[in-house]
């Protein structure tokens, strides 16, 4: 299964939200990783149906997926970024009308066990309305599933969970993940971490880096600088920098600095994580921190 | 399924309170008695009615047309009585029984003028007609108010069936599934015409109770031209004509709850569509009056509310009206809905 | 107030309904102009030149029936040449004569017919009081009631030889129950979404809990709203004026209102343009009443469908019903005794809603007896009114931002 991204830009009025992604995806869970405006959500939605791209097309194993229309959908599980459910509803009653509309299994059996696999079955007869947020994600991840739809995408699905659902969650993502192409935006760089295959990342509405994620997170390996100092200066040098990160140990702090060259005498290179890529990419330069600071 | 899922969301939450509590409304209303001003004395005309009601002939009218001669003698002469009985030159006695006599030709004066204007009426039907006490029913029918609970209660109703899925966000969910494109917009349109072409016959049928329950009931089998003013070619009975009545307005109320669903689809915000829909909805009837004409009958479903069904009129072109603009709205409404948004507010 | 004018006007969707609602007041202008009137130049010019020659009532009022009945007679023996010659103000002499005519008549209604009705209004409330006071238990109240009609009546009103244009038709068109329905429907759209705005979009959980005073949030939210109402109907007040003038020829308001047909048996002393204003200052409290108790809603429910439902019904219907009863005093309906009549009284009296049709508390002597104190109809309503606003600005105050339970 490959799904190809040709040419896809996006303007509204003032801002061009995407400009020109051109990507093509094979089974795999895919990170869209990215601060807040970078255009995740937008790809997200023009890859849902939900709005329409100024330029390009996206192809599923080669059709032109607007064209396919109703096949399209059949294979598509989406969760937004804010789900909206009927209030009134009870979740076992919302599974079950997008179980319909979704012309999957829609029988009492399966719906069931939808809900056991996110730990809702307990709860199937409350009322949305009465849900925490964790379960109303939980509800929104199963109606995703309830059609075992091929391609996967969801939109910050960890946004406002606390660190146990978060961890449920990304079990529930690798379990189901074979065979399927997901499609995970997130700027939560610990949820992707574990589990995607690849990373793409996107900055104000262009790829920048687009890779297996061991490979993305070797490319900054001599970048990482680890250089052990005192309180003091630690604190004053993560209040002018803003690519360091002061980690205490005892009486020392570990100063973790993303640089292209040694920031000091006596700092020593790292392993690399995923998040130093993220603020290795993501990270404007020092100078510019001072500036902000001002302000 | 999905048609009882969209029928769910419409009746079982708070909306349905809304529903219950306009039939409720709507029983009471009927049988709270109207004031309804007539140009002649109920009393009085039922009095004539049982004296020479039933099959009008010949004799009816001759009977009816000498009492306005003895009506209008009595009035003519009553100066002269009066003068004469000052000038002694009547009893007091006779005086008295020319007073009664005068008192009462005064009382049924118009009522004996209408009777003769139903007489002359029946007189050019050339059919045979029926001489019954047909003020209930004629009071009934002549009603051309525009029913507000109705309207109010559809657009109340209405209104969430599409804008509830943009408010609430679960529309751009919907339209990513197989079935929730036109399947879902029209699901949603068949039950919002079909709920609601019910709930306004059921309110048609809830008005009429009050008069078939009483002592009107008997009549409602009668020729429908025996009311005054209702001279149609056909013998449609008078219930038939308001049943006839009824359908063809349940069947324009449909049309206007797709057209609130049209303007749900464009709007997308409760609050407005509320707005826009009593707008567009209710003020053309009351507009009515000051003006009128083929074209607003037919732009404005509202107004052709306001008529009433003439079995003379081509029915089929009724018809046509009715189905080129639910067909319009639907397809408008399924455009919109299943439409990917160009312009969408950024969501990050 | 700034931000929550914003607020309100910032969605294109309001633009549009309100663009949408003036659109349905053009409907009315463009019916009005249908229906003008044209304002008669050489009538205007006559009884301009008339009240030129003489201030005094009697002597216009002499020389007008002298000059009238010259014409008539003239006319009569020489019509041919009254409908050749040309006249002084009319295209011919014989349409000078009928504008003699009218003027005269007018004259009379004004300086003669007038002063009459006041004198026997005075003096039937007069005999009124002289019987009662001969009884042995005389009813207090009625005398009382009579004496304020005598003092209400008994006043000097400078009527003067000016047309006052057709008031009626102005308010028909530029004041009627369709326009207050489709005002009512508008001002509780905006009213619901400037309360329920914070609730629908979740804002509410960060600006309740701001430092910033919730009183003064609800207030600040309150007051933008009044603002918009009062300029909408400031702005058609205006028009009516304008349009009252253009197509009606209402050019006059300082004219006394006892010269309009319709209101010569006002009892308030008080012209055609105060007359405009006390129904622009009485329009303007209903609609404040409006705003309160939809406000007071939206706080309690904090849902936009059951806020403006419920507002909708409680404004309506009471109109609607107010509306029906109406008929009863109009035209030949007028039955004063009849049930009818007693209950439209009766609903002007209590229902805030007898605001948006002034003319009914100014067309006769409307008091009533409160605990011994006479008091106009309307100023009852008015207190009704304010007494409502008053209990549910309270409520929506001390409801507002108050945690859900």
């Amino acid at each position: 299964m490959k799904l190809k991204f040709e040419n896809i830009s996006k303007r509204y009025k003032t801002k061009k939200a995407l400009n020109n992604i051109n990507i093509e995806l094979e089974e795999g869970i895919y990170a869209f990783l990215g601060p807040n405006g970078a255009g995740k959500s937008t790809l997200m939605n023009i890859l849902a149906g939900i709005i329409k791209p100024s330029t390009g097309s996206i192809y599923l194993d080669g059709q032109n997926t607007v064209s396919m229309d109703k096949d399209f959908r059949k294979v598509l599980g989406y969760l937004p970024q804010s789900p909206g459910f009927y209030p009134n509803f009870t979740g076992y009653e919302i599974m079950k009308y997008f179980s319909v509309l979704k012309e999957a299994d829609h029988s009492e059996k399966k719906i069931n066990e939808m809900l056991e696999f996110v730990n809702l079955y307990d709860d199937r007869k409350k009322k949305y309305g009465a849900y925490s947020g964790g379960m109303k994600r939980r509800l929104g991840i199963a109606v995703a599933l309830i059609n075992d739809p091929q391609i996967l995408i969801l939109d910050e699905p960890t946004a406002g969970l606390d660190p146990k659902e978060r961890i449920r969650f990304r079990n529930i993502i690798s379990r189901i993940s074979r065979n399927k192409i997901i499609i995970y935006a997130t700027h939560i760089v610990s949820d992707v971490e574990s589990i995607a295959d690849k990373v793409i990342l996107l900055k104000s509405g262009e790829i920048i880096e687009f890779g297996d994620t061991d490979k993305v997170i070797k490319n900054v390996e001599n970048k990482i600088w680890l250089y052990d100092t005192d309180v003091d200066t630690a604190e004053k040098y993560t209040l002018e920098h803003s690519n360091a990160v002061a980690v205490k140990s005892g009486d020392i702090v570990k100063l973790r600095i993303v640089s292209e060259t040694k920031p000091f005498e006596g700092a020593y290179n790292t392993d690399s994580t995923l998040e130093d890529v993220y603020m290795y990419y993501f990270n404007e330069s020092g100078q510019e921190k001072e500036n902000d600071s001002l302000v | 399924m999905i048609l009882w899922y969209e029928l769910k969301k419409i009746l079982f939450n708070k909306i349905g309170f809304v529903i219950i509590a306009t039939i409720i409304i709507q029983v009471v209303f009927s049988f709270i008695p109207h004031y309804v001003q007539h140009n002649y004395s109920p009393e009085v005309y039922r009095r004539y009615i049982e004296t020479y009601g039933g099959s009008y002939t010949e004799k009816t009218y001759d009977i009816i047309k000498q009492r306005q001669t003895e009506i209008e003698n009595l009035i003519e002469i009553h100066d002269t009585v009066v003068s004469d009985y000052r000038s002694d030159l009547i009893s007091l006695e006779e005086y008295e029984n020319h007073n009664i006599q005068y008192n009462r030709a005064i009382a049924e004066q118009s009522t004996v003028y209408y009777l003769l204007e139903k007489c002359e009426y029946y007189n050019s039907l050339d059919r045979p007609a029926v001489l019954f006490y047909d003020t209930d029913w004629f009071d009934f029918l002549s009603n051309d108010s525009y029913d507000y609970i109705i309207a109010i209660t559809i657009i109340i109703v209405i209104i969430p069936v599409f804008s509830s899925e943009y408010m609430t966000g679960s529309r751009n969910l919907i339209i990513t599934t197989s079935q929730g494109k036109r399947k879902s917009a029209l699901s949603k349109l068949l039950i919002c015409g079909v709920f609601v072409f019910i709930f306004a016959f059921a309110m048609y049928i809830i008005k009429v109770i009050p008069v078939i329950s009483g002592k009107s009931a008997a009549y409602s089998n009668l020729p429908v031209y025996n009311l005054l003013g209702y001279s149609f070619d056909s013998d449609i009975s008078i219930i038939e004509y308001y049943i006839s009545d009824s359908l063809i307005k349940s069947f324009q109320w449909c049309v206007l709850s797709l057209f609130v669903c049209t303007v749900s689809v464009l709007v997308k915000n409760t609050t407005f569509v509320f707005f826009i829909s009593l707008l567009f909805v209710i003020f053309p009837s009351m507009l009515y009056t000051m003006v009128s004409g083929k074209v607003f009958d037919i732009i404005f479903t509202s107004y052709a509310l306001k008529s009433h069904y003439n079995p003379q009129t081509n029915i089929l072109n009724i018809g046509i009206i009715i189905v080129v603009k639910a067909l319009l709205y639907c397809i408008i409404t399924e455009r919109c809905w299943c439409a990917r948004s160009d312009n969408s507010v950024m969501t990050e | 107030m700034k931000f929550e004018i914003k607020k309100l006007f910032a969605s294109k969707l309001i633009i549009i309904c309100l663009v949408l609602l003036f659109g349905f007041f053009v409907f009315f202008v463009v019916n009005a102009y249908k229906s003008r009137e044209e304002v008669s130049e050489p009538y205007e010019k006559l009884i301009s030149d008339i009240s030129d020659v003489s201030d005094d009532s009697n002597s216009v009022l002499a020389l007008l029936k002298e000059k009238s009945e010259q014409m008539t007679t003239d006319y009569y023996l020489n019509s041919e040449m009254y409908h050749s010659t040309k006249g002084e103000y009319g295209s011919t002499l014989a349409d000078d004569m009928f504008l003699y005519r009218k003027a005269y008549n007018d004259a009379k209604k004004y300086f003669k017919t007038f002063p009459q009705n006041r004198i026997r209004l005075i003096n039937d409330a007069m005999l009124t009081i002289i019987e009662e006071e001969s009884k042995e238990n005389p009813d207090k109240s009625i005398i009382a009631l009579n004496q304020k009609a005598v003092d209400k009546y008994n006043r000097q009103i400078k009527m003067e030889l000016k047309s006052t244009g057709d008031l009626f038709n102005t308010l028909y068109f530029f004041d009627n129950t369709y326009w207050d329905y489709a005002l009512i429907a508008f001002i509780i759209m905006l009213t619901v979404r400037m309360f329920t705005l914070d609730y629908s979009t979740g804002a509410y959980q960060i600006v309740f809990s701001t430092p910033g005073g919730k009183k003064k949030l609800f207030l600040k939210q309150y007051f933008t709203l009044i603002a918009s109402a009062v300029t909408i109907i400031a702005l058609v007040s205006l028009c009516q004026i304008i349009f009252g003038y253009l197509f009606f020829g209402v050019n006059n308001l300082s004219l006394p209102l006892q010269m309009v047909e319709y209101f010569e048996f006002c009892p308030f002393t008080i012209s055609i343009g105060e007359y405009y204003l006390i129904k622009f200052l009485c329009k303007t409290l209903f609609f404040i009443l409006v705003i309160t108790l939809t406000a007071a809603l939206s706080i309690i429910f904090r849902k936009t469908m059951g806020a403006m439902s419920i507002s909708l019904v409680v404004f309506v219907l009471p109109l609607m019903i107010i509306t029906h009863y109406f008929m009863y005093t109009t035209g030949d309906n007028v039955n004063t005794i009849s049930e009818q009549y007693r209950i439209y009284k009766a609903l002007q009296a209590i229902t805030p809603q007898g605001l948006l049709n002034l003319k009914t508390y100014f067309n006769a002597f409307d008091y009533l007896n409160i605990l011994g104190v006479f008091i106009p109809r309307i100023t009852c309503c008015i207190t009704i009114t304010v007494i409502v606003i008053i209990l549910f600005f309270t409520i929506g105050l001390r409801r507002f931002a108050k945690p859900k339970r």
